[in-house]
């Protein structure tokens, strides 16, 4: 093996001795005992892979990420839950629907236990910050109304002030199970997110029209809770621009 | 181990390994988020648990292909003659924002095995099945890719990226 050949297949050799154990890298290995240049040059190679891998898997991860991800989707896929749903597929769908049915209304109302104000808040900023795509686009309300209206998804009245702001989509997500309804609006530079939840999703939640603003870094949210609905407006700017949006104002 | 383990375990180096690829993290975000809804229809077809890591990582690279192929294409030529200068780079004077910064700004061919050699969790060989690629290329690949990293980071252009600029 010459000493290109064993630098070339070191250089593959990962920074945390994973591969101490594989036998590919035995040979070359061996070399570096009787080659001093070599192992000089593997010194090297191992202080500076430790380096950049130290970087590499401390590069940040955006906040809700995970929350985004477990959010939008339904859970299923291990052994135990294959296994279940093959005996479903078997049973009467009648009674396939019903075992869903309770199980939606426990899982509904365990979670209505745990959801805050702050968790909801959270979790939509960290959607609206990594803008998920619409599923939905148009520049004028009434399809748009249409379109969720179709979904049964909640839709509450929309306050004046961001109503006559072009639309540009919106799309359904879900917040432990409830559906959450976003509408995005585009004012100048300025993306307006409105986000409606049905009150049942924040248990404990005062009906109250005025909107509580929070700054969150660049960010301000306004939230108000009306007869059914809990409602957010998230905009990447100050308190002021986000008050000419806002209801009774 | 249920989905919300899954994703507990695999988000983390999932996005990092979406973000070498895609160099954006909004896009990186949105290829997680995909890789595991594509888990969601169609994990439940794998039958070895031991494969779950391989099948999840190999998907994300499918899928960024699927919808990179254009770019891929256009931009992926690589160099096997060359060769690449190996620059002297001390660990210690290593900046880590301009450490990923260089990363990203390499080739995909080299990117995408250098990104899953520096995180650890795969083999050469499991990378080679990741990638779709022989072993020997990988290797190849990862050598030269760190050539071509050492010799970024000696130019000194990449000192002074900012954490923002990262972010």
């Amino acid at each position: 093996m010459t000493e290109e050949e064993a630098k070339r297949i070191l250089a593959a050799y990962r920074p945390g001795d994973q591969d101490r154990l594989d036998s590919h890298f035995a040979e070359a290995l061996q070399e570096t005992e009787r080659d001093a240049e070599l192992a000089r040059w593997f010194a090297e190679e191992r202080e500076f892979d430790r380096a950049v891998a130290a970087h590499v898997t401390s590069v940040p991860v955006p906040f809700g990420l995970k929350t985004r991800i477990l959010a939008n989707m339904t859970p299923r896929s291990d052994t135990k839950s294959r296994w279940v749903a093959a005996l479903a597929t078997a049973a009467a769908a009648a009674a396939t629907l019903l075992v869903l049915a309770q199980l939606m209304n426990v899982w509904r109302a365990s979670s209505q236990h745990s959801a805050s104000l702050s968790d909801y808040e959270q979790e939509m900023m960290s959607f609206v910050k990594l803008p998920p795509p619409l599923e939905m686009e148009s520049l004028e309300m009434a399809p748009i109304k249409k379109w969720i209206v179709e979904r049964k998804a909640p839709l509450a009245e929309i306050p004046p002030g961001i109503a006559a702001v072009e639309t540009m989509g919106c799309r359904v997500l879900y917040f432990r199970g409830y559906p959450v309804t976003l509408i995005c609006f585009c004012h100048g530079q300025t993306v307006a997110h409105l986000l409606m939840v049905d009150r049942a999703a924040l248990p404990g939640l005062k009906p109250g029209k005025t909107p509580v603003l929070t700054s969150q870094g660049e960010w301000t949210t306004a939230t108000w809770v009306d007869q059914h609905y809990a409602c957010m407006i998230a905009v990447h700017d100050k308190p002021a621009a986000a008050r000419k949006y806002l209801p009774h104002t | 181990m249920d989905f919300e383990q899954l994703v507990e375990h695999f988000y983390m180096p999932l996005y990092r390994f979406a973000l070498s690829l895609r160099r954006d993290p909004c896009d990186a975000a949105d290829l997680t988020q995909q890789t595991f809804l594509l888990w969601a229809s169609k994990g439940h077809q794998l039958r070895e648990q031991s494969k779950v890591k391989a099948w999840l990582f190999t998907s994300l690279y499918r899928e960024f292909l699927r919808t990179e192929r254009q770019r891929v294409r256009e931009g992926g030529h690589e160099d096997e003659l060359s060769d690449v200068e190996c620059l002297p780079v001390a660990a210690d004077n290593i900046d880590g924002d301009a450490v990923v910064r260089a990363l990203l700004d390499l080739e995909e061919i080299y990117r995408a095995p250098l990104s899953l050699f520096y995180l650890q969790e795969h083999s050469y060989k499991e990378i080679a099945e990741t990638l779709n690629v022989p072993v020997g290329t990988v290797m190849s690949r990862i050598s030269r890719g760190k050539a071509r990293l050492r010799e970024q980071l000696a130019d000194g252009a990449y000192q002074n990226v900012t954490k923002r600029e990262m972010a």
